[in-house]
């Protein structure tokens, strides 16, 4: 897919379209006081509706410059996929506004009983039965790992999130339509399809020469909007909130329309510069405290006060998400938001707070970008950071706490790019191009 | 001794190039951990024998100079040693008990050179996919 000479023009027209909008309106907006484009333009500068095709590394310093590199392609990704569906919307101009990732192929929806071939990319996705609304958003995953009620092994120490009303956190992954073309073209949705193909998985990859996008996968956690939850701080929508029954532990099939609020995001894309792909993942501001560090917010989404509870502690089995009354789990961030990265999200915050003070998007913070510094030095590519997870996402494998102190364990802690390494497809002996999602090919 | 002067050293007793123990770009920060424990670990008169014996060599690449000026002598032979089998394997063993050590930590365990050096891994922490083990071997 190429990016046209549109873009040009339409950044000029979107951007007077929104300083006219301001002008017109009452309010307390900063921009209330812009009289031109160009100052209208700097307090804009890099939200666009356009996803960047691959990273422009600027800098030479791994630990700041480059990193700052890395981390500007993750915020403008995220800008990108958090735009409304109409361009010409700017980004939180309405508080909330709906995404254009929440459009993209779910992963339910590719990967079907019996290996059936998945409907082709812009047909409205399926819902189970037992959904009487088919309208909203479907969450059908209650852990990062499909499956997480009733599979007897899992990947890693894993477990359900559960928020401070007791109630699950909710999970999807979806795929853009380059990811998806290349699972759909060659038949890598069917265990059957991957055999015949017998051959590993290359996705294609985003590229600043060709202006071309490549694979772009986005995970997201959620989690039901409820008491002590300030809805007009999160990117909310309605969503059929669906349990698949399970014998064992015993759970019911249930479907219940909730509102939820986005708390995570993983952005992975595949790159001519990172053949093992960007890593970049977001949180809710109000998420967690960092471990060592003061829990000065008077509400965290996963994180009490006081409680003597212990950190990062997988419930007690068995897990049934229909469950009232659950004990919350109490999460912390044991891997520090880096300085470069932190200075990165107070500009990009006030990007968006600048559009409207009462925009949702501001209370996203990015958490990190892991991403191969020397792709050819290993499969793995010498990834940096070394670990890198997101509270709601890797909450059980950010590593541990001995003596007061948090210790990665190689090949254990959250690592993206150590852990997708070793991603194979399941109808072949095949490897999968840093995706699990082969694996649920039936 | 500097940090700048251990990689030297260490890229003479190894035989890996100081771009290799500490790169540019680096991710691991290896060179900066057996800094720390050789600092740490080793006493203050060894290690000033060491640091002044090999600043004394004008030519850090030639290996008779190296030989000669550290390996022949017995203040500080043990040490280079040490510094070289903790590049090698992660472990630091003690001056007064060559058998006997400590694993210095995972990461440098399992950064040893001796993995990449006979191309293997260290147990348990493999950087290469699923499945290479099927494949033929390289020699690159």
């Amino acid at each position: 897919m190429r990016k046209s000479n549109f873009w040009t023009f339409f950044s000029v027209t979107i951007l007077a379209s929104f300083v006219f909008l301001r002008c017109t309106e009452s309010g307390d907006s900063s921009l209330d006081k812009v009289d031109d484009l160009e100052a209208a333009a700097d307090l804009m500068s890099d939200l666009s509706p356009i996803l960047p095709f691959d990273v422009t590394i600027t800098g030479t310093q791994l630990e700041t410059t480059i990193l700052h590199d890395f981390d500007l392609f993750s915020w403008q990704s995220f800008i990108a996929l958090s735009w409304s569906t109409n361009d010409s919307e700017m980004i939180g101009i309405n508080g909330d506004n709906s995404t254009k990732w929440e459009t993209w192929k779910n992963a339910y929806d590719i990967f079907l009983e019996g290996g059936e071939k998945p409907q082709p990319w812009g047909t409205p996705g399926q819902y189970p039965s037992s959904c009487t609304d088919s309208e909203g958003r479907l969450l059908i995953q209650v852990g990062k790992t499909p499956d997480l009620l009733t599979a007897s092994e899992q990947p890693f120490k894993t477990g359900p999130l559960i928020d401070q009303n007791g109630l699950y956190t909710r999970f999807e992954i979806v795929v853009n339509k380059e990811m998806f073309n290349y699972i759909y073209n060659n038949d890598l949705y069917s265990f059957d399809g991957q055999g015949a193909f017998n051959q590993n998985a290359e996705f294609p990859s985003g590229d600043n020469a060709d202006s071309t996008w490549g694979a772009i996968m986005v995970k997201a956690s959620w989690k039901v909007i409820g008491d002590g939850d300030d809805a007009s701080k999160f990117h909310c929508v309605e969503a059929a909130v669906y349990t698949p029954a399970s014998t064992n532990p015993s759970v019911p099939e249930s479907c219940v329309i909730q509102k939820v609020g986005l708390v995570g995001l993983h952005i992975g894309t595949k790159t001519t510069t990172s053949p093992q792909w960007i890593w970049s993942t977001f949180e809710h501001v109000d998420n967690a405290p960092t471990f060592n560090e003061a829990a000065d917010k008077a509400h965290y989404n996963y994180y009490k006060k006081g409680s003597d509870r212990p950190i990062n502690e997988s419930p007690a089995q068995p897990w049934d998400p229909n469950r009232a009354n659950q004990i919350p789990t109490q999460v912390e961030r044991l891997i520090p938001i880096d300085p470069v990265t932190a200075a990165l999200n107070k500009e990009f915050q006030a990007k968006l707070r600048a559009v409207n003070k009462k925009s949702v998007w501001q209370y996203y913070e990015l958490v990190g970008t892991q991403w191969p510094v020397d792709p050819t030095e290993s499969d793995e590519g010498n990834p940096f950071p070394v670990y890198l997870g997101n509270a709601t996402l890797e909450t059980y494998i950010q590593g541990i706490v001995k003596d007061g102190q948090v210790t990665e364990v190689p090949g254990v802690s959250s690592s993206c790019i150590h852990c997708h390494n070793g991603a194979m497809m399941s109808g072949a002996a095949k490897q999968a191009d840093f995706t699990y999602l082969l694996k649920r090919a039936k | 001794m500097t940090l700048d002067t251990f990689v030297a050293l260490s890229a003479s007793l190894t035989g890996y190039p100081a771009s290799k123990l500490k790169p540019d770009l680096d991710t691991q920060k290896v060179a900066e951990l057996f800094y720390d424990t050789l600092i740490g670990q080793a006493g203050p008169t060894p290690l000033a024998a060491l640091n002044d014996a090999f600043l004394a060599i004008s030519d850090p690449t030639d290996h008779e100079s190296i030989k000669n000026k550290i390996f022949d002598n017995p203040e500080t032979m043990t040490l280079a040693k040490i510094i070289i089998r903790m590049w090698y394997t992660g472990v630091w063993y003690y001056c007064n008990d060559p058998q006997d050590g400590f694993v210095v930590s995972s990461k440098g365990y399992i950064n040893g050179l001796v993995w990449g050096t006979m191309f293997a891994h260290p147990m348990g922490y493999s950087v290469s996919h699923f499945g290479y083990w099927n494949e033929a071997p390289t020699t690159k």
